[in-house]
C-alpha cells in the first residue's frame, strides 16, 4: 500500500529510507535525530526527495526519475504533527472543519459533529486552542487530521505531550480508528514501551537508515545488530566465535566460556554477536547444583544495581570481565534475598540467546 | 540620583513635542470658525490630490509588497538579504536625494523616462509621479512590519493547512493572512503616513502643480505666504489624521504577539 523508497539530503544528513506498510500501524522507532519527523514530511510533500519514489495504494507521490511530483494538498493525507499545531485563531469546530470533506454544507457539518462526539470534544467545540489542555489540544488535533477522510495517517509523537490516561485512551482511539476504517498509519515514537504497545511493525531508524523492520517481538528478541539491541533496552551484547554444529544448535565462545545455543545454521569458525535480554537472565544460587544440562551456567559477582519499582536491574560482573545485566522481578528480588547475597550464578536459556551474523 | 534630576529634562522633552502641537490645535481651531476654509478651492484640490495619489500608492504597495514581504519572510527567494537591506535604504535616504533619484530614473533625460518619452510617455511632474515618489518612500515601512509578521506565523500551521487539502493560495488567505493582519495592518498605516507626509521627493519629481501634483504637504508651503488660516485648515486636517493613524499603530502595531499554536 505505502511504499517509500527515497534518498534525500538534508545539508550533512542523510535520509535513505525504504518503508512499505499495508492495512496496519506501522510504528517508526528511533532516538531523536534519527530522521523519523523527516521522514513523516517527505511522504507529506513538505521537502523534495533527491532520488526514488513514494507512492500510496495507486496514487504516486512523488518520482524523481519521471520527474513527477504531486503537492502536499493533493495527497489526501492525515497527518498530525508534534504538539500538534492547532490553528490559533480559530475555534476546536474551525479547525476540524477546516479540511472536513462533505458535497454539501450539511455533509460537512455533520461530519464534524460526528468527530467531535467521536473524540468527545462537543462540550468544547467553541473554545480557542489557546484555552485548551494538551490532551484536549491532541485530540482536536487529531480529528482535525481525520477529517478529510485520509487512508493514510501520519502521527508525529502522537502522545508525547500527554499523561499517561489520556496517552492509552488516545492509543486505544487511534487502534479502534485503524481497524474500523482500514487505514494505513505511520506513527513516529521514541518510546519503546509506546512502540511495542501499538503493537504492530516497527520500524527500527537511526541515522537516518532504516535498522530492521519487523514484529516487534523479532525486534525485541532478534535484534539485526548491536545498535538495535542497544535501542531496544539491551547492553548485554558480547563478541563471540562459533566453534561447533551439534544436534541441538550451536557452540559458541564467549563471556569467557562455552555457551549452548539453540540457533542453527552458522558455520564453525563463524564471528558472531552474543545477544542476550536482561530479563531473560536466571539467577541461581551459587551453592545450588542445576539439574538440567546444558543451561550455561557461569558465575558473577553484582556490581550495581538500581531499584526502578516494578523490576530490579542488577549489573554483575562475570567470569571476572563482562558486565551482564539482568532484569530482576521486584518480588523475586525479595524472595531471593539478592540485597544480602552479592555473589551468584547466572543461567543462560540456549532458546533465549540470540547469535547476530552481520553486524561486523 | 534623585528623581528630580531625571525628571526636569524629561519634563522639559515633553513640553517640547507637546507646546508646537497645542499651538497648531489653538490657532488652528480660531482658523476654522471660518469653515468655508475648508471648501477654498485650493484647499480641496491639496485634499483630492493626496486622497488620490496616497489611496493608489497603497494600493500599489499592497498589491506588491505582500508578495515581496512573503517570500522574503519564508527566505524563498535568490538574494533575500540584499533585497532586504536595499529595500530599507528609502527610509534612511534624505527625501530630495529620493526624488532626485526618481528624476534620473524616470524624468525625460532619465534612464527609464528617455524610452518612455521616445513613446510619447511623460512621468516627471504628472499626478502618476507624485504616487512613484510615495510608493518609494512608503513602501519599505509596509514591508518592514508585514516580513515581521509574516515570520511571525509557524510555518507548520502552514504545513498543516497544505496537508488537510487546502490549495497554497487558500492557505495564505485562511491561515497566513489572519495571523500576521495586525502587522500588515500596522505596516500600512506607517507607510500611509509616510506617503501623506511626502514633501520632498515630491517637489523635487513631481513639482508644486496646484490641482496635478500640489499634495496638502506641498498646499501648506504654497499657502504660508499667502493665505495662513487656509496652510492651518490643512494642517489641522494632516493632524486629525496622523491621530487616527496613531490610534490604528497603538490598536495593531504596539500589542503585537507572536502567534502560537
Amino acid at each position: 500500500m505505502l511504499n517509500v523508497d527515497t534518498t534525500t539530503h538534508f545539508g550533512d544528513f542523510t535520509l535513505d529510507i525504504s518503508i512499505q506498510a499495508e492495512r496496519e500501524i506501522l510504528v517508526l522507532f528511533g532516538p531523536s535525530g534519527a530522521g523519523k519527523s523527516l521522514t513523516l514530511e517527505l511522504i507529506a510533500g513538505l521537502h523534495r526527495p533527491d532520488s526514488g519514489t513514494i507512492s500510496f495504494a495507486d496514487k504516486l507521490f512523488s518520482d524523481t526519475e519521471k520527474n513527477y511530483w504531486l503537492n502536499p494538498h493533493q495527497r489526501e493525507i492525515g497527518y498530525l504533527v508534534q504538539d500538534g499545531a492547532l490553528f490559533p485563531h480559530m475555534t476546536v469546530t474551525d479547525n476540524i472543519a477546516f479540511g472536513s470533506k462533505g458535497k454539501t454544507n450539511e455533509d460537512r457539518h455533520s461530519r464534524v459533529e460526528e468527530l467531535l462526539r467521536f473524540f468527545k470534544l462537543s462540550d468544547i467545540c467553541n473554545r480557542m486552542p489557546k484555552s485548551l489542555s494538551g490532551g484536549q489540544r491532541q485530540r482536536v488535533a487529531l480529528a482535525r487530521a481525520i477529517a478529510p477522510n485520509p487512508s493514510l495517517l501520519l502521527l508525529d509523537e502522537p502522545f508525547s505531550a500527554l499523561d499517561e490516561a489520556t496517552r492509552d485512551v488516545l492509543r486505544d482511539e487511534i487502534s479502534r480508528l485503524q481497524k474500523e476504517i482500514g487505514l494505513t498509519v505511520l506513527l513516529v515514537t521514541h518510546d519503546l514501551s509506546e512502540a511495542i504497545s501499538l503493537g504492530g511493525t516497527i520500524a527500527v531508524l537511526d541515522e537516518g537508515r532504516i535498522l530492521q523492520s519487523a514484529k516487534h517481538d523479532e525486534i525485541y528478541l532478534r535484534p539485526v545488530s548491536k545498535r538495535v539491541a542497544s535501542l531496544t533496552g539491551n547492553p548485554n551484547v558480547f563478541p563471540g566465535i562459533v566453534t561447533r554444529e551439534t544436534f541441538q544448535g550451536l557452540e559458541v565462545d564467549a563471556l569467557g566460556q562455552r555457551l549452548v545455543v539453540t540457533q542453527q545454521g552458522i558455520a564453525p569458525g563463524t564471528r558472531v554477536r552474543v545477544c542476550v535480554r536482561p530479563e531473560s537472565v536466571f539467577l541461581v544460587h551459587k551453592h545450588r547444583k542445576m539439574t538440567q544440562r546444558s543451561n550455561n551456567t557461569i558465575n558473577g559477582t553484582i556490581l550495581r544495581e538500581v531499584a526502578r519499582g516494578s523490576i530490579h536491574q542488577l549489573e554483575l560482573l562475570v567470569n571476572s570481565v563482562h558486565r551482564l545485566r539482568v532484569d530482576l522481578p521486584a518480588h523475586v528480588y525479595q524472595v531471593m534475598d539478592v540485597s544480602n547475597i552479592r555473589e551468584w550464578s547466572v543461567s543462560l536459556k540456549p532458546t533465549d540467546i540470540h547469535l547476530i551474523t552481520d553486524d561486523y | 540620583m534623585k528623581s528630580g534630576s531625571l525628571r526636569i529634562p524629561a519634563f522639559l522633552l515633553v513640553c517640547f513635542i507637546v507646546a508646537p502641537l497645542i499651538g497648531l490645535a489653538v490657532r488652528g481651531s480660531q482658523a476654522l470658525r471660518d469653515p468655508s476654509l475648508l471648501t477654498s478651492p485650493i484647499v480641496l484640490e491639496a485634499l483630492r490630490i493626496s486622497a488620490l495619489t496616497c489611496s493608489s500608492a497603497m494600493i500599489v504597495i499592497i498589491v506588491t509588497g505582500t508578495p515581496l514581504a512573503y517570500l522574503l519572510a519564508r527566505r524563498s527567494i535568490p538574494m533575500g538579504p540584499i533585497i532586504n537591506t536595499i529595500i530599507d535604504l528609502p527610509i534612511v535616504l534624505p527625501p530630495v536625494v529620493a526624488g532626485l533619484s526618481l528624476l534620473l530614473a524616470f524624468g525625460r533625460i532619465g534612464l527609464i523616462g528617455r524610452n518612455l518619452d521616445m513613446v510619447g510617455i511623460q512621468i516627471g511632474f504628472t499626478t502618476f509621479a507624485v504616487v512613484l515618489a510615495q510608493i518609494f518612500v512608503a513602501a519599505p515601512l509596509y514591508i518592514r512590519s508585514a516580513r515581521a509578521g509574516f515570520e511571525s506565523v509557524d510555518t507548520r500551521l502552514e504545513q498543516v493547512a497544505l496537508t488537510l487539502g487546502a490549495s497554497p493560495l487558500r492557505t495564505f488567505m485562511r491561515i497566513t493572512l489572519p495571523l500576521s493582519a495586525p502587522s500588515l495592518t500596522a505596516g500600512l498605516a506607517l507607510a500611509l503616513a509616510r506617503a501623506l507626509g511626502e514633501f520632498g521627493a515630491t517637489l523635487m519629481f513631481a513639482g508644486n502643480l496646484p490641482g496635478i501634483t500640489q499634495t496638502m504637504p506641498l498646499g501648506i508651503m504654497t499657502l504660508m505666504e499667502s493665505d495662513l488660516n487656509s496652510a492651518l485648515a490643512i494642517a489641522v486636517i494632516l493632524l486629525a489624521i496622523s491621530c487616527a493613524l496613531l490610534g490604528c499603530l497603538r490598536l495593531f502595531g504596539l500589542k503585537r504577539k507572536p502567534f502560537h499554536a
